[in-house]
């Protein structure tokens, strides 16, 4: 894990300095005690020394030769499944109201149906979608009244 | 007004029926997530929290309580059949409790593990009857000083016990900073908003924990491919192989009641967790039991001591929520905020200016114990049926219910986005060794931790040492040391021991 502790811990520190930088333009005193850059600086410097405790140890043993990741912690195994998983997500939240939840979620629904069976074939899984979207509309537009946007379809 | 009284309002207002519906659709859904592996309490009460938005308090809490409590049962009935934990405080009981189902006797660690959940269920919920109270009015004492450094003790708790502490502290800082996002409380400066409208309120809870919980674990699932074990159709669900024996419940009645006390007292403890009660429980039951050798190869005190503390540690964690306005997990920060949602402040004043609705609470947590028993004993071949969903149905709809859950918190369909982009942060953290439950600590705590701190300041004309004046801010801020340099002074004390010894 030293490796990835190593990047890890030298993104949390360039976090820590732009969210410490952010603090300072903001009132670190207001006339009413601390102002609205007081917790936020302290944070950061707490960060930014979290950060260091993470990336020196690591580095220790990096030199050390411990450059090995266990198999379950093995990260992007396959990041197509991590882009499209999150990708439709992004989609989902661009065309929720225009296009409506009915429909946007039974696209939505009918990709991820294929993407955890690649084997199916795309007519079951457009039926699967259509089903989980109809089903869970009609639960909570109908059933517990949440204001979900219809979008194209006149429902 | 006595208890009992108390209670008898309590349990006025809990047996309406639709508070038993609530009650009883949560307790079924809690149970039903516990068994699922990877769709665990927290996420499951994220995704409920913005449905039950019109909702009557009393059903909506009911509801999620059902839901907290209830997968704490659920999450036995695949640590004990398929050696997997529904969820984390159900690890331990794969030890013994996957031995008895090798053995064929599957059905009665269940069934154990069902009655000792209840057994503690009932127990803890009488203590917080007892306790709740007088620990309310004992917080009413309390000024920003000592709310100051009581936050910061249950931050320091929730990092320093159980995984990695530098971890857990950097996710805990993560959050508090993430929580400072949006308008100054106190002089209506913007902070962190870079000119986007929709960063001004802050951020809402539900994206987060759904992103960070939910879909951080859902892609990982979906990376690593989808496992049925078939062992789950090998099992039998008839009611006389679940109930157990007259011997098996007198093997195991010390147990419980060791796991009870246990994981009630631990469980009051902010950051603990019902997951480390657990593990406590089982080694106490190992250290203290007439056959040591026999753990791990089924012996029933290992099923029933730790189901049992974990049950308890779920209920015991609501006792700082409700009296002291501090949630101790990530599922009672999610809690606190369904209740901030109905106007309702978790802290001292909930149990004097809504005792209706608080003794009612706890009147449900009792039907809801007996609904579980129910639930999970008879039903059991119901549940292990459950676990034959194909998962290519109950992925894609898991994250339909999170784009609802996501949207429907402020109807904006950025949350969708923001839930998005925690889930790839989740995702991340979770293969970093970064466990996601102490961000939601920080977020969650961050506001009420910065208002009190200010006030602090403010009360102390800027002098920093207002949190030490106060005994009971000084003895807690003694707690914090300790907390945090207890676990490595002694190790360090051991280090040197061995040293000598050798």
């Amino acid at each position: 894990m030293s490796k990835r502790d190593i990047i890890i811990g030298c993104l949390l520190l360039l976090f820590g300095l732009f969210w410490g930088g952010k603090a300072l333009t903001y009132d670190y005193q207001s006339p009413y005690g601390p102002g609205p850059g007081f917790l936020p600086f302290w944070l950061s410097l707490l960060l930014i020394g979290l950060s260091l405790l993470l990336i020196f140890p690591a580095l220790k043993s990096y030199r050390a030769g411990d450059r090995e990741i266990t198999h379950e912690n093995t990260m992007f195994t396959n990041p197509l499944i991590l882009l499209k998983s999150l990708g439709v997500l992004f989609m989902i939240a661009l065309f929720l109201e225009t296009a409506g939840f009915m429909f946007i979620i039974a696209m939505a629904t009918t990709f991820y149906v294929k993407l955890v069976r690649p084997e199916h074939l795309w007519k079951r899984s457009v039926i699967i979608g259509a089903i989980i979207s109809i089903l869970i509309y009609i639960a909570f537009k109908y059933i517990l009244g949440l204001n979900i946007p219809r979008g194209v379809l006149p429902l | 007004m006595m208890i009992f009284e108390k209670l008898m309002m309590g349990f006025g207002q809990a047996i309406a029926p639709v508070v038993l519906i609530y009650t009883f659709v949560g307790t079924f859904i809690g149970t039903a997530v516990g068994i699922l592996p990877g769709l665990g309490p927290v996420a499951t009460i994220g995704i409920l929290l913005p449905v039950t938005f019109g909702m009557d308090p009393l059903c909506a809490l009911a509801l999620l309580c059902g839901v907290y409590y209830g997968a704490q049962y659920g999450g036995s009935t695949t640590s004990i059949l398929l050696n997997i934990p529904g969820e984390s405080a159900s690890v331990v009981t794969c030890l013994d409790g996957h031995q008895m189902a090798k053995q064929g006797r599957g059905g009665v660690a269940i069934g154990i593990s069902a009655i000792g959940s209840f057994i503690a269920g009932i127990f803890a919920t009488a203590a917080l009857v007892l306790i709740g109270e007088p620990l309310a009015r004992m917080a009413l004492a309390f000024g920003p000083a000592e709310y100051t450094i009581l936050m910061a003790l249950g931050l320091s708790m929730a990092t320093s016990l159980g995984g990695n502490q530098k971890r857990a502290l950097i996710m805990c800082v993560l959050g508090l900073m993430v929580s400072t996002m949006g308008t100054d409380s106190f002089t209506g400066v913007a902070r962190y908003t870079f000119g986007l409208t929709i960063l001004e309120d802050g951020l809402d809870l539900v994206p987060i924990l759904m992103g960070l919980f939910a879909l951080g674990d859902i892609i990982s699932e979906l990376e690593q491919g989808v496992v049925v074990n078939p062992a789950v159709l090998a099992v039998s669900t008839r009611l006389r192989d679940v109930m157990p024996k007259w011997k098996d419940f007198k093997e195991s009645v010390a147990a419980i009641s060791r796991g009870s006390f246990l994981g009630f007292f631990l469980g009051i403890l902010p950051g603990i967790g019902a997951a480390t009660t657990s593990f406590i429980s089982y080694g106490l039951e190992k250290r203290i039991s007439k056959h040591p050798e026999k753990f791990g190869k089924g012996i029933i005190e290992g099923v029933a001591g730790p189901e049992s503390a974990n049950n308890a540690a779920s209920q015991g964690a609501l006792v700082p929520l409700l009296t002291l306005g501090i949630p101790g997990s990530a599922s009672a920060a999610i809690l606190a905020g369904g209740l901030m949602m109905y106007g309702l402040v978790p802290g001292p004043l909930l149990f004097r200016d809504n005792p209706q609705f608080v003794y009612g609470l706890i009147v449900t947590m009792f039907l809801g114990n007996i609904m579980l028993v129910i639930l999970n004993m008879p039903l059991i071949g119901w549940w292990v049926r459950l676990l034959k969903v194909p998962l290519h149905i109950l992925y894609p709809m898991v994250i339909a219910f999170m784009v609802v859950g996501a949207y429907s918190a402020n109807y904006n369909s950025a949350d969708v986005m923001i839930m998005a982009v925690f889930g790839f942060l989740g995702y991340v953290a979770r293969k970093s060794g970064f466990a996601p439950a102490p961000f939601i600590l920080g977020f969650f705590l961050g506001p009420m931790f910065e208002t009190s701190l200010r006030q602090a300041f403010i009360v102390g004309r800027g002098n920093p040492l207002i949190f030490f004046q106060r005994p009971i801010s000084l003895v807690l801020a003694m707690l914090i040391v300790l907390v945090q340099v207890g676990p490595t002074l002694i190790r360090w004390i051991g280090k040197i021991a061995k040293n000598r010894t050798c």
